[in-house]
């Protein structure tokens, strides 16, 4: 595809309703998988499992997709109104702005009690700390692939298709090196040198921000596939690429059947493999080809005495590379699926669009509605209680949000 | 204040000039409530910056500051609203507002979890669960603010006299409450925050002067001009009120321990663990006795802002100025103080037209000031431990300062006003 120039309205009020929508309905599967994904009761479908790909898995690529298409979106639009380096700093500035955000929001999980334990070694300790693991929240994480984005978001869509496979090499050879052991707090090379043996990061730590860039990237691309006069070629080609990335991230992800373990056992068990990225355990040959195939997405995988953890799981602790293709596919096709249904069909939520339209408030506010709520609901808490507390702090959050979009207060990512 | 020059029921003020004054005198309270929340808590911090409930500090004029503040900008938007929108409305759009402002409460003012494990919440009981958050965690700044408002507005249109008989009748009813048990109540752990849940009752004091001083300052500016009658009027008002409140305050000295009530009358015969009083109220006859045996002479309280002898030199009572315990003299004195000092602002900022960005920045924003002054200082704290150096408190104290700035400065340069 050559270097495409947009096509889609680039005016200050111009806006894609399929994408407000999408990233509504990212916003509200949000509140449904942060509010039940830590109780007992709560289907697996709905938990973020490390081990395959779940509903709750495909939330937060949703969502930094649809970043990705109004990232280039925007930014493109302010490179088309202004000149020179302008567009570049306002999108710096507005970056180091969700990541000081969500600094605040979060925390730094880390305390000194007193003064006493004030030494250079603790404060060394908080810094590797948190740019391993502590700081990268999802607002930390946006901000962050934003910048990494930056010098790529204007350029052409095949650079970006470089751009992608790079960084999704680079994350596959740092795993190979250290990364997965790193994020796992398994010892590794680069632990012993941070200082941070032991600690595990969630949501890929400092370098899934690789990843995260890719899924960002994908979003870019998705902008320029839309770049057609025709709605249903956008979403034929949206629905083809999602389709395609969904089967290369499943092709991926079958690497994980050679971790196997042919006699189950229970003594010793390491939790990942001692080789996770490229299997010490030779396949017998007697398998049928049938059983390299791995479960399928949304199913989980045998139990960890059968099968060893690995990269080629679709791992959203680490995010891997087979995540990451499987996830891009799925927001690919999810977002076909939204552009079908309202720019074709004209279909329209209104709770969607609102939520779509201030989805950086709607965070923040159900961020602090959930802790709230879900301090009436212990973890081992039946469904029958769980539920309407549920539907409590979603309406809370509603209203909220309303109240907001009421009076145009938006707040920009 | 003069009542006779104010509007009569009717009346409402109609703005006629823009007042940058309550803005500035609202960024200025932020302010104050930034460093006072953030480095009240240290070690190193100066007594007059701390909330230590048995007299009033520079730290406890912050909240009434707010609740006048409060009080005058909802008496002006009725004003505004009364010519807009017809007289039911503006009482049906300000109830949803403030039971918004409850809800931000209860959001905001988090809980951690009531019970670990759902046997022990069925154990517990719904009620027992949320018992304690209902009074103390969840009775805070706004909750206060919104339901004093709430409590103030079918008044808040009417005239000055019946603003002035609502503000009297709420303080006899928390005096009454108090003796009945609210005192021994929020004092008793786990302790009440700001008066606990019957706190509104005086907190409507600050809110109605405030309402009253919107009469005044939105009279025509030829009569408010420096120097003249009305202004001296409200210098005069503001320190009356100041000084009913300290009057009240001396009612403390009842509490004084001597060797007589403490070894004999009052004191308990075991070790006393609460610093409160017995009768903390309404004196017993034998405190009245002792008052008799120092000749019966009136013995003043320690003025304003110094702080009184310890609990065991004189017990906690309700005369007391006590943030705590919403008590009577601490509100009248913060209302006349807050009056005060919005003169200050009015002067300097209507009269002689000099502001700060800083003011404006937060004066506008202030509920979102206040949210997020919780949150960074959430952040910032865990690094900057209570017992720190002097310089290392004020590092601590200039970031969070900042961050909150930061955040607050960019909503505005977005147009992001949150008005509950």
């Amino acid at each position: 595809m050559p270097d495409v120039r947009p096509k889609l309205d680039l005016s200050a009020s111009a806006r894609i309703h399929s994408l407000d929508q999408f990233r509504g309905y990212s916003v509200v599967a949000m509140f449904l998988v942060n509010f039940l994904g830590g109780l007992s009761a709560t289907h697996q479908l709905l938990r973020h499992n490390n081990t395959h790909f779940s509903y709750a898995d495909s939330i937060m690529p949703s969502f930094i997709f649809a970043c990705g298409i109004s990232f280039r979106f925007s930014f493109l639009k302010q490179l088309s109104n202004k000149s020179g380096i302008d567009p570049y700093r306002r999108f710096i500035m507005r970056s180091f702005g969700l990541i000081l955000l969500s600094m605040m929001l979060y925390g730094f999980n880390f305390h000194f009690h007193n003064w006493t334990d004030m030494s250079i070694d603790r404060l060394g300790r908080f810094v590797a700390e948190s740019l391993k693991a502590n700081l990268w929240e999802v607002l930390a994480i946006i901000g962050a692939v934003q910048i990494i984005g930056l010098p790529l978001v204007a350029k052409g869509f095949w650079v970006r298709v470089l751009a992608f496979l790079a960084l999704g090499l680079i994350h596959f050879g740092l795993s190979w090196s250290f990364n997965y052991e790193f994020v796992y707090g398994k010892p590794n090379w680069m632990d012993a040198i941070w200082g941070t043996t032991g600690k595990r990061s969630w949501d890929g730590g400092l370098f899934g921000l690789l990843s995260w860039s890719q899924v960002l990237l994908a979003g870019t691309l998705a902008y320029d596939l839309m770049q057609v006069a025709s709605t249903r070629k956008q979403i034929t080609r949206l629905l083809l690429v999602g389709v395609g990335l969904m089967v290369l991230g499943y092709g991926l992800s079958c690497g994980t059947t050679l971790y196997d373990i042919e006699q189950p056992h229970d003594l010793d068990i390491q939790q990942t493999s001692q080789s996770p990225i490229f299997p010490q355990i030779r396949p017998s040959i007697d398998r049928s080809w049938t059983s390299f195939l791995a479960e399928p997405p949304f199913v989980p995988p045998p139990p960890i005495t059968s099968r060893a953890w690995n990269y080629w799981m679709m791992d959203k602790r680490v995010v891997t590379q087979s995540f990451v293709f499987f996830s891009t596919g799925f927001s690919f096709f999810l977002f076909g699926l939204f552009v079908s249904a309202c720019d074709l069909k004209g279909w329209k939520s209104k709770t969607l669009d609102m939520f779509g339209k201030n989805p950086l408030a709607a965070y923040i506010v159900h961020f602090w509605v959930v802790h709230s709520v879900l301090a009436l609901v212990p973890k081992n808490s039946p469904m029958i209680w769980a539920i309407p507390w549920l539907c409590i702090s979603f309406a809370i959050t509603y209203l909220f949000v309303a109240f907001l979009e009421k009076r145009q207060l938006y707040l920009r990512i | 204040m003069s009542t006779s020059n104010l509007p009569s029921a009717t009346e409402v003020p109609i703005k006629q000039e823009r007042l940058v004054s309550l803005d500035q005198f609202r960024g200025y309270t932020v302010v104050g409530m930034l460093l006072v929340n953030y480095f009240g808590g240290y070690k190193v911090c100066p007594q007059v910056l701390r909330h230590t409930h048995d007299y009033c500090s520079y730290a406890d004029t912050i909240m009434p500051q707010f609740l006048f503040a409060v009080g005058f900008a909802l008496r002006l938007s009725f004003g505004r609203r009364r010519q807009s929108q017809g007289s039911p409305v503006p009482y049906t759009r300000m109830v949803r507002r403030l039971l918004g402002l409850v809800l931000i409460s209860l959001v905001i003012y988090q809980v951690g979890p009531r019970s670990a494990t759902w046997e022990g919440l069925v154990q517990q009981g719904f009620w027992n669960a949320i018992a304690e958050p209902l009074k103390r965690s969840w009775f805070q700044t706004l909750m206060h603010i919104a339901v004093t408002s709430l409590w103030i507005l079918p008044v808040v249109r009417c005239s000055s006299k019946i603003r002035i008989g609502w503000l009297l009748g709420s303080a006899m009813a928390h005096v009454v409450l108090s003796y009945w048990f609210n005192f021994e109540w929020v004092n008793t752990p786990p302790n009440g925050i700001d008066g606990g849940p019957l706190g509104f009752l005086t907190w409507t004091i600050p809110a109605l002067v405030g309402t009253l001083a919107c009469d005044v300052f939105l009279k025509p500016r030829e009569q408010l001009g420096f120097g003249s009658a009305t202004l001296w009027k409200v210098l005069l008002v503001s320190w009356l009120i100041m000084g009913l409140g300290y009057g009240f305050s001396c009612g403390t000295r009842i509490y004084d321990v001597t060797p007589t009530n403490s070894d004999e009358s009052v004191a308990p015969t075991s070790p006393k663990t609460s610093p409160i009083a017995i009768d903390p109220v309404w004196p017993s006859s034998e405190r009245f006795q002792n008052l008799g045996a120092s000749n019966g002479l009136p013995r003043l309280a320690e003025i304003p802002f110094i702080k009184p002898p310890g609990a065991s030199q004189r017990e906690w009572n309700y005369w007391m100025m006590s943030q705590r315990g919403g008590t009577l003299s601490y509100l009248t004195f913060s209302a006349g103080f807050s009056l005060f000092v919005y003169l200050l602002f009015f002067i300097v900022c209507d009269l002689w037209k000099f502001q700060l960005d800083i003011f404006k920045t937060f004066g506008t924003n202030a509920l979102v000031a206040y949210i997020l002054h919780s949150m960074v200082s959430g952040a910032i704290q865990p690094f900057f431990p209570k017992d720190s150096p002097l310089w290392y408190s004020l590092l601590g104290l200039q970031i969070f300062f900042t961050v909150t700035w930061i955040l607050v400065r960019s909503l505005e340069k977005q147009g992001v006003y949150l008005r509950a």
